[in-house]
């Protein structure tokens, strides 16, 4: 479970989340929206401890410990897998070593053999060639075979909390529905919970979230379950403010 | 003092690897020659690499320089062509110096090398080009990059003499650093920051390798 309680964060000295709260349980997938300059993207960052953001304060809570100011590395090998919204690139590493790399420092035995046994499998799944394990980080991808790619190590890695930072841009209408159904896959298989950022409509029917969360100036201001996403859709986040119909967050 | 001298014939083992003797040597290029690993002596080293006409010198190495001291000159004749991609580890105190001395006319060299230090080492790299009068139509390149970190001290210095008025050349020096957003994506998927450095590291030099 996680949980951020009354949780501030200024980045360059701009305060940006103002004492925002959230709970997500065990194997729930949360949603979050939001005009831009929410602060949405921050609240990502910031679980992962991102070094450009500064928690002023307030505490993260995973599986009940403080991991307010653990480092990245460490808050990742609890199982937090983060997807950016445009993922680096990375020249002259290439995706075996980092991910092997990953898998060794989190204290797994890496059996060459079942290790790129897992990477074909994933591979075929994702429909990505097998050679896509040996290229370089994110090096020549397109958006999509970014969040492609970022997907071959969510698979790889086996993480158990997604948090997602609008997957869906940059994707066509074919990559949005193989991304989104291999999220729903990956979550039916493991129970992991997922945080996601998007505005995408297909994606949020194709990951059916438990819940849905409307940002304002850097706090949740709405919290309910599908139906708010498609008033969102529906009257934009301006004019959902005044339509009644979704509980309001505390 | 002694001069060695081989050949591409002759001296170079099954495996490409080009062991520089300490002192002075020639190692002479007659027509084709790969090398995968160029061994560097502790001691004080001279050698000069002499690329006939019509000969291809072909270099991708992955090493570590430690406490060395020494010079490697290039001499390129007409017609030949020259590969020497170099990945650096220092250790240590090392002064170097790698000078590619154009003699022919149309011949192509391209001298790429990444240096990174190891923590308290200090090394000077000179790299020179000289492009000889009366030669034509050469292509010559030199380019250098370092990693820039507080552990450790490299100072790069690129001169280029150019006394051909027929002549393509070029040559860079330039320092990066590990950036931040790279050590971020590492740590984000579970690696340390300390793993993440060394893999960065070792990546930038492995670049040299075909």
């Amino acid at each position: 479970m996680l949980e951020i309680q009354n949780l501030t964060v200024a980045c360059e000295e701009k305060e940006i989340l103002k004492s925002m709260s959230l709970k997500i349980q065990d194997g729930e997938i949360h949603v979050l929206m939001g005009p831009n300059g929410a602060g949405k993207s921050t609240v990502v960052k910031s679980i992962l401890h991102h070094p450009s953001y500064q928690i002023k304060s307030g505490h993260i809570l995973f599986n009940g410990n403080d991991i307010t100011h653990l480092k990245p590395n460490e808050i990742a090998r609890l199982g937090i897998y983060y997807i950016s919204q445009s993922p680096i690139e990375i020249e002259g590493i290439t995706n075996a070593e980092m991910l092997r790399t990953a898998l060794i420092e989190k204290g797994e035995k890496v059996d060459a053999f079942s290790f790129h046994k897992k990477c074909k499998e994933v591979c075929e799944r994702l429909h990505l060639p097998t050679s896509f394990v040996n290229r370089e980080v994110n090096v020549g991808m397109s958006g999509g075979e970014r969040k492609k790619n970022e997907l071959l190590g969510m698979w790889v890695l086996e993480p158990n909390f997604l948090l997602l930072d609008e997957i869906d841009s940059g994707l066509d209408v074919d990559a949005l529905r193989l991304v989104g159904e291999n999220l729903r896959e990956y979550h039916e298989k493991t129970g992991a919970s997922i945080l996601v950022i998007t505005h995408q409509q297909s994606l949020i029917d194709i990951l059916k979230p438990t819940h849905v969360h409307r940002m304002s100036e850097g706090t949740i201001v709405e919290s309910g379950d599908i139906s708010l996403a498609k008033k969102i859709e529906k009257y934009g986040f301006l004019e959902a403010n005044n339509v009644s119909g979704s509980e309001s967050h505390e | 003092m002694n001069k060695i001298k081989y050949d591409s014939q002759h001296d170079l083992s099954s495996e490409n690897i080009c062991l520089i003797p300490a002192g002075t040597s020639i190692l002479n290029v007659t027509k084709s020659m790969e090398i995968q690993k160029i061994l560097f002596p502790q001691e004080e080293f001279d050698v000069t690499i002499i690329l006939e006409e019509k000969s291809h010198l072909e270099l991708h190495a992955l090493e570590t320089l430690e406490s060395g001291n020494g010079t490697i000159k290039i001499e390129s004749k007409t017609d030949s062509f020259l590969i020497f991609h170099l990945g650096l580890l220092t250790k240590g105190q090392n002064n170097l110096t790698i000078q590619n001395e154009v003699s022919g006319s149309h011949s192509m060299s391209e001298i790429k090398i990444r240096l990174v230090g190891e923590e308290n080492s200090h090394t000077v790299v000179k790299t020179r080009g000289v492009l000889k009068k009366d030669t034509v139509e050469n292509t010559f390149l030199e380019d250098v990059k370092y990693l820039n970190e507080e552990q450790s001290y490299i100072e790069c210095l690129p001169e280029l003499f150019v006394d051909s008025n027929e002549v393509e050349a070029s040559h860079n020096v330039s320092i990066g650093s590990i950036r931040e957003e790279d050590l971020f994506y590492l740590e984000s998927k579970g690696i340390s920051e300390d793993k993440a450095r060394q893999v960065i590291r070792e990546c930038f030099l492995k670049s040299m390798l075909k």
